[in-house]
């Protein structure tokens, strides 16, 4: 009994160092945002700030939607290079819905929240979780990015901002694959002009307000799906579009001037491949013409 | 005196924490005693089914066995009946009672309504990394779902069944008493349907690429309007490896007694029989 006093608080002392888990891993939940100290900076409460490279896993939900005006709060702010958060499974989670429709008509509350801010980062990444009820689900620079969900965000699900340069080299905006955006009010996945190079693979798109996929130039995507979104199935202005599923989308099935390749395009109004078919693509079942 | 007292009290309270589900990692922890026992979420009664009643991530830390007693067949393993749930199966196995036999599946036996994962009015959910095998039902039956690394075996029905679509990589199915992975808009990627007594890939409106279809009992591949790419389906039974109705299809090797493909158009070559597919 005369050693509880001791026991008791090393455990207490223990808890509250394990911001690391016996992998070194920084580990990051409800409790540890609201008591801030997750990395140098980061205050008590919202956003959790990553300030230093290194690995972050989730082991809880992280929930603002007990925090005065949600809406306005970002959850996780990456502020440094080369970041990768695991999200273990768990999710992000703010305060906005998305009804009507599908795709959704209203998103709210209207905010400027984020899930997941990385914007002015490179090497980024995140896998394995949902991020979902923010104006932005994920926005991030040069990522990568592997079975994220963005769900019901107010506009974009999932954005690669990309990096002009870092260290003086192109960086362009990353790799996402086995990721879903859906019934997001605006494009499920974005590239921005810097993210130029982006490659998206075996990703899925569906009923989002916006576009399915917006691409930045020269870039790819492969092996995904794009349904019954409000605007374009996939826009890609130029790089390579192969071997994708869209179909029913509100606005083209397909657009943009890069090269397309055995992609299936269906739509009540007929639908058209690209100007570059570099392979036949379908087009409501029969061979897409030649432009 | 004060101090000691705060001490154990912070001492007891840190060790009943421990003592919880939840692993290091803020994972809530499943196994045959907590399945057993109740209690692993909010309304969750002991014994089978498994109920998961709130988002989150959830792990198996052993297989979950069902009990050999009458009706087995109508149990669930595990039911969730929230949205946005991951369910990690961590190598371990959900097993049910069913047997199904014959090369490829003639009957299993006993079947009934009872599924491995039952989810089938939920969406966002993702399971990955296990085995599901022997139930009365269904191996798998979500709404809309992601399932990765998932080997369904010797169910009554339909091994992996999405209502609402979704995407399945890196799986199996083989041997169950109906298709092996069925659902619209379903896209199944570099996985592999042998030896179920439906089709191995019903993927109405979807996509099938990089994939295996062995011995099926019907059609190795069903596409309908959607996309198969990339895939080897292989069978001599009265079914075609691939059918499509007005889908397309590429760089598919297709073996098989009869024609081994109907209908859909040709994207890229093909092989049939040995051949360019016509």
């Amino acid at each position: 009994v005369s050693r509880a006093p001791a026991i008791g608080l090393a455990l207490l002392v223990a808890a509250a160092r394990a911001a690391h888990g016996v992998d070194g891993v920084i580990e990051i939940n409800q409790a540890r945002a609201l008591a801030g100290g997750v990395s140098p900076g980061d205050t008590a409460g919202f956003p959790v700030l990553l300030s230093v490279p290194g690995s972050y896993r989730l082991t809880g939900d992280l929930d603002v939607r007990g925090e005065t005006t949600p809406e306005n709060v970002t959850a996780i702010r990456i502020a440094a290079h080369d970041v990768t958060l695991d999200l273990n499974g768990f999710g992000v989670v703010g305060p906005v819905v998305c009804t009507g429709g599908p795709p959704p008509t209203s998103c709210v509350p209207v905010g400027t929240g984020f899930g997941i801010d990385g914007r002015s980062f490179t090497n980024t990444r995140v896998t394995n979780g949902s991020v979902r009820g923010f104006r932005y689900g994920v926005w991030t620079g040069f990522a990568t990015l592997d079975r994220v969900q963005a769900i019901g965000n107010q506009e974009w699900g999932i954005t690669i901002q990309g990096s002009a340069t870092f260290g003086g080299f192109p960086q362009g905006g990353g790799r996402i694959t086995d990721c879903l955006a859906a019934r997001n009010g605006g494009t499920g996945f974005m590239g921005l002009t810097e993210a130029s190079g982006l490659r998206i693979e075996s990703s899925r798109a569906f009923e989002n307000a916006g576009h399915g996929f917006q691409l930045p130039i020269r870039s790819e995507i492969r092996s995904s799906e794009a349904i019954h979104n409000g605007g374009d199935g996939i826009f890609a202005p130029s790089g390579i579009t192969l071997g994708n599923l869209s179909r029913d989308n509100l606005g083209a099935q397909l657009s943009g001037d890069g090269a397309c390749g055995s992609n299936v395009l269906i739509a009540a109004t007929a639908p058209t491949a690209c100007y570059g078919q570099f392979e036949p693509n379908l087009c409501n079942g029969v061979l897409c013409a030649t432009e | 005196m004060r101090l000691h007292r705060i001490a154990v009290a912070l001492a007891a309270g840190i060790l009943a924490a421990a003592s919880t589900v939840s692993a290091v990692d803020g994972v809530v922890e499943i196994n045959q005693a907590r399945a057993a026992a109740g209690g692993v979420t909010a309304g969750d009664e002991e014994g089978f089914p498994v109920t998961i009643s709130v988002p989150g991530s959830y792990r198996l830390t052993s297989d979950l066995t069902l009990p050999l007693v009458a009706g087995v067949e109508n149990l669930t393993a595990i039911e969730i009946t929230s949205d946005f749930v991951t369910l990690d199966l961590n190598g371990f196995a959900l097993v049910g009672e069913t047997n199904c036999t014959g090369t490829p599946v003639t009957s299993c036996s006993p079947v009934g309504s009872g599924d491995g994962i039952q989810a089938s009015s939920r969406s966002f959910v993702r399971i990955h990394n296990g085995t599901v095998r022997g139930f009365g039902d269904k191996g798998i039956h979500a709404g809309y779902a992601l399932i990765e690394d998932v080997r369904a075996r010797s169910n009554g029905s339909n091994g992996i069944h999405l209502e609402l679509g979704g995407r399945v990589t890196g799986s199996a199915a083989i041997g169950n008493g109906a298709h092996g992975f069925t659902g619209q808009a379903l896209t199944v990627e570099r996985s592999r349907a042998s030896l179920n007594k439906g089709a191995g890939f019903d993927a109405l409106s979807g996509v099938v690429r990089a994939s295996e279809a062995f011995d099926n009992v019907l059609e190795g591949i069903r596409v309908g309007d959607g996309l198969a790419f990339d895939n080897l389906s292989w069978n001599f039974n009265e079914a075609r490896a691939l059918s499509l109705s007005t889908g397309g299809y590429a760089r598919n090797i297709l073996v098989g007694e009869h024609p081994p493909v109907t209908g859909g158009t040709q994207i890229g070559p093909n092989s049939c029989n040995g051949g360019l597919c016509p």
